[in-house]
């Protein structure tokens, strides 16, 4: 093989493998979104308790969705920096649930309401490898696995071919703090000389890494980071916030990953969510052309959003920004259907399918 | 209260109060259901009216849904001494999560309830009233539409992927 072809080979080897984090990040928001969303709020559910009724499990699991947003958003950067084309609305590449991460290597997830059962898969979601030899030749069933092997492609390309010939992409392509609503922390920004972009590059990898199953820690459940609001108190990784929610208490940073959680209380009512049908699909909605109407409704508000997504990542950055109305429609026509009695008397109701719809069947 | 939210209530009953306030509302009996407050209203609407009355206004729930909704409403509902009150209550319930009292006359003809008095269901009745739909907005201190939402189209008209 040529240098020039084994470039290209390598470029599309490792495209490819920033193509497939970037369907991760995404897979997972679905599941933890539904489930967030299929708890009930205040008035909805015990009308003589004037508090929000789990709030805290609310709150656990919206800071890991907007981490994943940002994930997404590192996970494209660092393939617009190599000069790729980071895809959000190719429907053959969009998950369809349930679903098998990694290509069908990893953890299984599902659209269900907020449950132990349904909490527990997303600590599964979240577990760190045991050891990254096999994830370093390919072999890997976790997200921290995948990670490291495409650290390692990154590396090896870089060392083979050299940083310039790797990061040829256009830096106007790279989403900055001003364009993201940053939620979830600070973004990562791959510009400045080739080496300097490799540092970026790398960095972003960890920071998905570290803020994910928190491998690399040093044993403590804190991630490093800050979750900014007016305690500032220090971060842990999502395994660990679902282990908290799972634990009913809160975990210190300087706690054990070997130890359950030892801080304050956090209170969980697993009875206050709605009954939302596991899996809900299109074919639960065939004989109930009212439902299947907001369920459309909905898809439409979710392509909307990949579509929007897809044009930030690759032409006009500032589409990101008209983004976050959609998402407050995506979670109030969520919890709109789960709150509407599936017709076939099973007590269960509807639920969102998060089905990418081409734009001629949005309704 | 206090026990799981009941979702799912397979009485006749309910379905014909489901189906009559579809009619009068425009509303889908889906989307009524979709915002969680139907089991409240019809408990509201049973406290209020007498036993004949109530069976008297869903009586007619089997007619609806088969093309001329329109001319029932208008003639079998809203135009009635006794069901026209009950109809226009019923759809401001739904549009604003507020129970509309009776008139005095409506009440001197056909019995008062010291449940027929003015008040906003619930926090989640007053952000769910189909009135925000309607006019594409949102309730103040509730369901924000997001930064940037006062510069797009209300929401239904917004499109998708543009």
């Amino acid at each position: 093989m040529s240098s020039k072809k084994k470039l290209d080979a390598a470029r599309k080897n490792l495209s490819k493998h920033l193509q497939d984090a970037l369907m991760l990040e995404l897979s997972t928001i679905p599941p933890y979104a539904t489930a967030c969303y299929s708890i009930l709020e205040q008035g909805q559910y015990d009308r003589s308790e004037p508090t929000i009724v789990n709030a805290e499990p609310i709150e656990v699991i919206r800071q890991v969705m907007v981490e994943e947003m940002l994930h997404m958003v590192l996970a494209a950067n660092v393939m617009n920096a190599i000069g790729g084309t980071p895809q959000l609305n190719n429907p053959n590449l969009l998950p369809k649930y349930p679903t098998e991460l990694l290509n069908g290597a990893g953890p299984e997830v599902r659209l269900r309401k907020f449950s132990p059962k349904q909490v527990k898969s997303f600590r599964k979601i979240e577990t760190a490898p045991k050891d990254l030899r096999g994830a370093l030749r390919g072999e890997y069933s976790t997200i921290g696995g995948f990670y490291a092997y495409v650290r390692k492609l990154l590396e090896d390309a870089c060392k083979e071919f050299g940083d310039k010939e790797i990061f040829i992409g256009d830096p106007a392509r790279q989403i900055s703090n001003d364009d993201y609503f940053g939620a979830g922390g600070e973004v990562v920004e791959i510009t400045g000389t080739p080496a300097q972009r490799r540092k970026a590059a790398f960095e972003a990898i960890q920071k998905i890494m570290e803020e994910g199953e928190g491998a690399d820690l040093g044993g403590k459940a804190g991630d490093g980071d800050t979750i900014p609001g007016p305690a500032e108190h220090e971060d842990i990784a999502h395994y660990f916030k679902f282990n908290e929610i799972l634990h009913s208490r809160y975990y210190r940073p300087d706690d054990l990953v070997t130890d359950p959680p030892t801080g304050d209380d956090l209170i969980v009512d697993w009875s206050a969510v709605s009954p939302m049908k596991d899996d809900p699909s299109e074919e639960n909605y065939e004989s109930a052309p009212e439902i299947a109407a907001i369920s459309t409704e909905f898809n439409a508000a979710w392509s909307g959003l990949l579509d929007g997504l897809h044009i930030a990542f690759n032409e006009d950055k500032s589409a990101l920004r008209d983004l976050v109305p959609t998402m407050y429609s995506i979670k109030s026509l969520a919890q709109k259907l789960m709150r509407i009695p599936l017709p076939d008397g099973s007590g269960e109701t509807a639920g969102p399918t998060w089905t990418y719809l081409a734009p001629k069947k949005r309704g | 209260m206090g026990i799981a939210m009941k979702t799912h209530d397979d009485t006749p009953e309910f379905q014909a109060f489901l189906t009559v306030s579809a009619a009068l509302t425009g509303y889908s009996s889906a989307e009524l259901q979709g915002t969680g407050c139907a089991g409240e209203y019809w408990h509201q609407f049973r406290q209020v009216l007498p036993a004949e009355i109530l069976e008297e206004f869903l009586s007619h729930s089997h007619e609806l849904g088969k093309q001329d909704d329109d001319r029932i409403m208008r003639q079998t509902y809203l135009s009635d001494k006794c069901l026209g009150p009950l109809s226009r209550t019923l759809i401001q319930l739904w549009y604003t999560g507020q129970w509309v009292p009776l008139s005095q006359e409506w009440r001197e003809s056909y019995g008062a309830s010291r449940f027929d008095v003015v008040k906003i269901i619930s926090t989640r009745s007053y952000k769910e009233g189909l009135v925000w739909d309607a006019i594409g907005a949102h309730p103040q201190g509730a369901k924000r539409q997001g930064f940037g939402a006062w510069g797009l189209e209300p929401p239904k008209q917004r499109g998708a992927g543009k």
